[in-house]
């Protein structure tokens, strides 16, 4: 009890004392990249979120909004004697059952509070034959995968986030609540606000509440595996069955790089849609990459392609005609690596000197990258060298976090 | 705010160059409306540029004189964003289009902000490729404006609004400073500005390159016209669509009195006694697509269908998108004057709306077609109405005003395609809050401290107004005189 902050009271009195926590294992167990926070509150409904957010900015205590902490190494460190927002009662693990869940199988939209686990709202969703076609850990909330714009292997097919929230509800950095979007498929009727909370990591407001489009689950789906001998060939076997321009779901490249550089390299395909269909995209899977083979392949619940990764360091993007270098680049250490046509992640233990050459070839070859989870090798600049842009994000967080308590210091604003 | 300055006058003609400025009260005549044609506003000049320096320097000059200024594409916007107020100097982007890059293996190309919509199409059609946002208008828009506007049209519904396959822009912003947004390649980090940009009307500086995805071509196409008996069976079949799960490409309706204008129009071959039609396209593999059109036409049965024509070769399906795509120009034929509407409600209320829109045009004594992208909920309701006759035209303002309140109350949205511009500014408190707008006036003055690009577009001043800003004409009348 004794690290209790002096505020704490105070803002006890405001969202109510079950609301508030600043016992050490609850500090503890909101610890994000090793910094505790100085109090957890854990707001009941937007009007207590509001009142919070306006109460640190008052006083200008930072902010830290947390969902299920499965993504709090991305970015910069948060700020030491933070207040951590945690949406675990706003539709999350400490709400009742699918509280706040408006799923509209009709309009095959959903409005779903920011707390829920990605995992639950699939489950609740697939009760009408419907989902949200992206993979995530099971335990990440809606406002956190959307604050992070995780999307993925699943993109290809369907998509990212950008393409599927509609409207949000976000208590921005003044404390004020409110609405962006809509809950319609087609909307043009003022600024696109949601486009930019996506990907915000939580340094514009805290996400309170999103509508997504939904689409009907799949009727059949079918993985295949390709194995192909090395990084050439994989990139190579991509590259023949993209094409082919089949609808598929994804389309990924991974490997294991063991000490002794005996790698296997497979390409791993996803395609939904009716028997007639698959068998369809069997028949060219095998076309294009003959003579090797498609073998059909069972892949784990869950996360999928990625599930192998386990937490990423290093995402990056590029152009096609790059991603062999690029993959060539960053096959320095022992690791697992996942990619696409255009993007990639890679999860493995690496030197700071490492690291620093890798971050400057990415900037020489014109690839976006993002390096997470890496606080050992204090990497200053995570996001990549600073763009004639971020002076205008600058500004957007001035004009809706105009005391910079958000998430301050965490994103490239 | 005052006349344009022969001073500024002569700043745009070093920028561009004296051929390229055109300040002639006569010769500015083409430019004081778009395709809201009821607002009329004479700019101070218009200028055309060619390049993004031209684009700088103009608006560096108009910038140094404090005086408004505004994009414009092809000028068939909706909403009357290209109006010129003020004397505002309109930068004239239609020859800034060029085809810069068509990048096949990473499918996307990049543009010049004055190339129109189907001419990207056209290049990489070779390449058996396209551009997906399809407005009706894609003949002669510009991308430039459909960023702007985020254009949606009949393939939106399974493919997305031109938001979904922006990839990144050039903007000029209202300084005169040149800013990249977002990719090629994704990932960019930071807030998606090319996102937010995407939509916001021309009032965050002007575009100048844009970076759009390509979308393969379908191997298989099916496109079928359905025919009901009532507006309420079609919109049913739509509803019923939808709800089990079939996404198809398009699925427009049309109703009798626009059946009837378009088949009197050209002889299109849509049966005249039909109380409404649809357009259903299905796309993807040859192998589902039977199946798939097995199942809507169960779906189309169930509600009373009359007729199911599948076209039988690209000319009959080409037919059917052409009527479609032209039905405006048809409406001319019902009535001396027309007002296109343009809201959004979600799908399932549609049957409930399309009824509440026939019923509140029998109120006015006025008659009412529409034409809608049914899939999306996206309504274009037409009232017919005759400007001649005494309050002619307030009864159909009044009447499409009562509409809007409508799709308000069933969840909608005050525009799925045309946007707000200066035409319905005065509803956007019916849908947002003055916090929810506030915000986006502060993100608007992030871009335009000083609220010159554009001004009195898209977002409605705060109460009391802004310096510089006059409150704007209320929510319009769009005539079209046959
Ligand atoms: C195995 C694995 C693989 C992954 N693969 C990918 C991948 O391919 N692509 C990718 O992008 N990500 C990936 N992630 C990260 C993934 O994005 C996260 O699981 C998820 O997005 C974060 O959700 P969370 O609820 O755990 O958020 P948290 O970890 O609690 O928070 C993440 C960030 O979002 C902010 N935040 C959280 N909730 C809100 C809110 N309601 N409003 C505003 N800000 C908020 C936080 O302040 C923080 O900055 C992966 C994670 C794992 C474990
Ligand atoms: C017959 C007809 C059918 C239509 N059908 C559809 C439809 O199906 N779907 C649909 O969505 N719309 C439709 N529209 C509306 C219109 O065509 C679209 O809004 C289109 O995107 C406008 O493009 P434009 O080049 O004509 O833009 P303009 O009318 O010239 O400009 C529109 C707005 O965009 C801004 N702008 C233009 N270029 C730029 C730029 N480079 N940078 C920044 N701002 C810019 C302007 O300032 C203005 O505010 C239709 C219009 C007509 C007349």
């Amino acid at each position: 009890m004794s690290s209790a902050p002096s505020w704490h009271s105070a803002l006890a009195e405001i969202v109510g004392s079950e609301s508030v926590a600043a016992d050490d294992a609850t500090l503890e167990a909101c610890a994000a990249q090793g910094v505790k926070p100085a109090c957890v509150c854990t707001p009941g409904d937007v009007a207590q979120a509001a009142a919070a957010i306006k109460f640190a900015a008052e006083r200008k205590i930072p902010v830290v909004p947390r969902g299920g902490g499965t993504a709090q190494g991305i970015g910069h460190a948060p700020p030491p004697e933070a207040l951590t927002i945690s949406t675990r009662r706003l539709g999350g693990t400490e709400s009742p059952a699918h509280h706040g869940l408006q799923h509209e199988p009709a309009d095959m939209v959903a409005t779903v509070p920011a707390g829920m686990a990605l995992g639950a709202l699939q489950e609740a969703l697939g009760k009408n034959g419907q989902w949200l076609p992206l993979d995530g850990d099971a335990k990440a909330t809606v406002g956190g995968l959307i604050a992070t714009d995780h999307s993925g292997p699943r993109a290809l097919g369907y998509g990212t986030l950008r393409d599927m929230v509609l409207g949000m509800t976000i208590v921005n950095g003044d404390g004020v609540a409110r609405k962006c979007g809509g809950k319609v498929v087609k909307n043009v009727t003022g600024y696109a606000m949601e486009k930019l909370y996506i990907g915000s990591l939580g340094t514009l407001g805290l996400i309170t509440e999103v509508t997504v489009r939904l689409r009907p689950l799949p009727i059949g789906r079918r993985v295949w595996r390709i194995d192909a001998a090395n990084c050439r060939d994989c990139v190579a076997m991509i590259r023949a069955v993209a094409a082919k321009n089949l609808p598929l779901e994804a389309l990924r490249g991974s490997t294991t790089l063991p000490s002794d550089g005996t790698a296997a390299w497979p390409v791993l395909v996803s395609a939904a849609g009716t028997v007639a269909e698959l068998g369809r995209i069997e028949r060219e899977l095998g076309a294009a990459i003959a003579p090797a083979e498609a073998k059909s392949v069972e892949l784990p619940e869950g996360r999928g392609e990625e599930q192998a990764l386990g937490t990423p360091n290093l995402r990056f993007w590029c152009s096609s005609a790059l991603l062999e270098p690029v993959l060539e680049l960053i096959c320095v250490a022992q690791g697992r690596l996942d990619f696409g046509m255009n993007s990639g992640a890679a999860a493995f233990p690496l030197s700071a000197e490492q690291a620093a050459k890798i971050s400057a070839t990415l900037v020489k070859l014109g690839a976006n990258f993002r390096w997470e989870n890496v606080q050992g090798l204090k990497i200053a600049e995570p996001f990549g060298p600073p763009r004639p842009e971020w002076a205008l994000m600058r500004q957007i967080k001035a004009a809706l976090d105009p005391q910079n308590i958000m998430n301050p210091g965490r994103f490239v604003v | 705010m005052p006349a344009l300055s022969p001073t500024l006058l002569d700043a745009l003609r070093k920028a561009v160059g004296a051929d390229n400025v055109i300040a002639d009260p006569d010769e500015l005549l083409t430019y004081d409306c778009d395709g809201l044609t009821v607002h009329k506003a004479l700019p101070g000049a218009v200028v055309f540029v060619h390049s993004t320096e031209e684009v700088q320097a103009a608006v560096r000059a108009c910038s140094a004189a404090g005086h408004p200024f505004l994009a414009r594409g092809a000028g068939t916007g909706l909403s009357g964003g290209t109006i010129a107020f003020d004397s505002a100097v309109v930068i004239e982007l239609a020859r800034m289009n060029r085809i810069l890059e068509i990048a096949i293996a990473d499918r996307y190309a990049c543009v010049e902000a004055g190339a129109l919509n189907l001419s990207l199409t056209k290049a990489c059609t070779p390449s058996g490729y396209h551009f997906a946002a399809d407005p009706s208008s894609q003949g002669s828009c510009t991308i430039g404006g459909n960023v702007a506007e985020n254009a949606g049209g009949p393939h939106t519904l399974k493919y997305g609004v031109t938001a979904n396959h922006l990839l990144g822009l050039d903007v000029v912003l209202p300084g005169g400073e040149l800013v990249h947004f977002g990719g090629p390649p994704a990932g960019a980090p930071g807030y998606d500005l090319c996102g937010l940009f995407a939509g916001s009307e021309g009032t965050f500086g002007i575009a100048t390159k844009i970076w759009v995805k390509l979308t393969p071509n379908p191997e298989a196409v099916k496109t079928q016209l359905a025919v009901f008996s009532s507006v309420d069976a079609a919109t049913r079949t739509v509803s019923g669509i939808i709800a089990a799960g079939i996404i198809p490409a398009a699925l427009e309706m049309m109703d009798q009195p626009l059946i009837r204008a378009l088949e009197e129009w050209q002889h299109f071959g849509f049966p005249l006694d039909a109380g409404a039609v649809l357009i259903i396209e299905l796309d993807g593999l040859r192998d589902g697509l039977e199946p798939l059109s097995d199942r809507v036409a169960a779906i189309c049965r169930e509600h009373g269908c009359l007729d199911l024509r599948t076209a039988r070769d690209d000319a009959e399906r080409v037919n059917l998108w052409k009527a479609r795509k032209q039905v405006f120009g048809a409406i001319g034929r019902l009535s001396p004057s027309f007002y296109v509407q343009d809201g959004v409600i979600p799908r399932s209320k549609l049957p409930d709306l399309l009824a509440t829109i026939l019923a509140k045009a029998r109120e006015y004594g006025l008659r009412a077609a529409n034409v809608a992208h049914a899939g999306d909920g996206s309504l274009h309701p037409v009232i017919l109405f005759d400007d001649r006759e005494p309050h002619g035209s307030e009864k159909a303002l009044a009447c499409t005003s009562e509409i809007m309140l409508a799709v308000v109350a069933a969840g909608g949205m005050l525009s799925g395609e045309h946007g707000i511009g200066i035409e319905k500014l005065d509803f956007m408190t019916r849908v947002f809050s003055e916090d929810d707008l506030d915000a986006m006036r502060r993100v608007r003055e992030v871009f335009d401290p000083r609220q010159l690009c554009n001004p009195g577009k898209a977002v409605p001043a705060r109460r009391g107004g802004e310096p510089g800003v006059q409150p704007r004409l209320p929510f319009g009348v769009t005539q079209a005189h046959a």
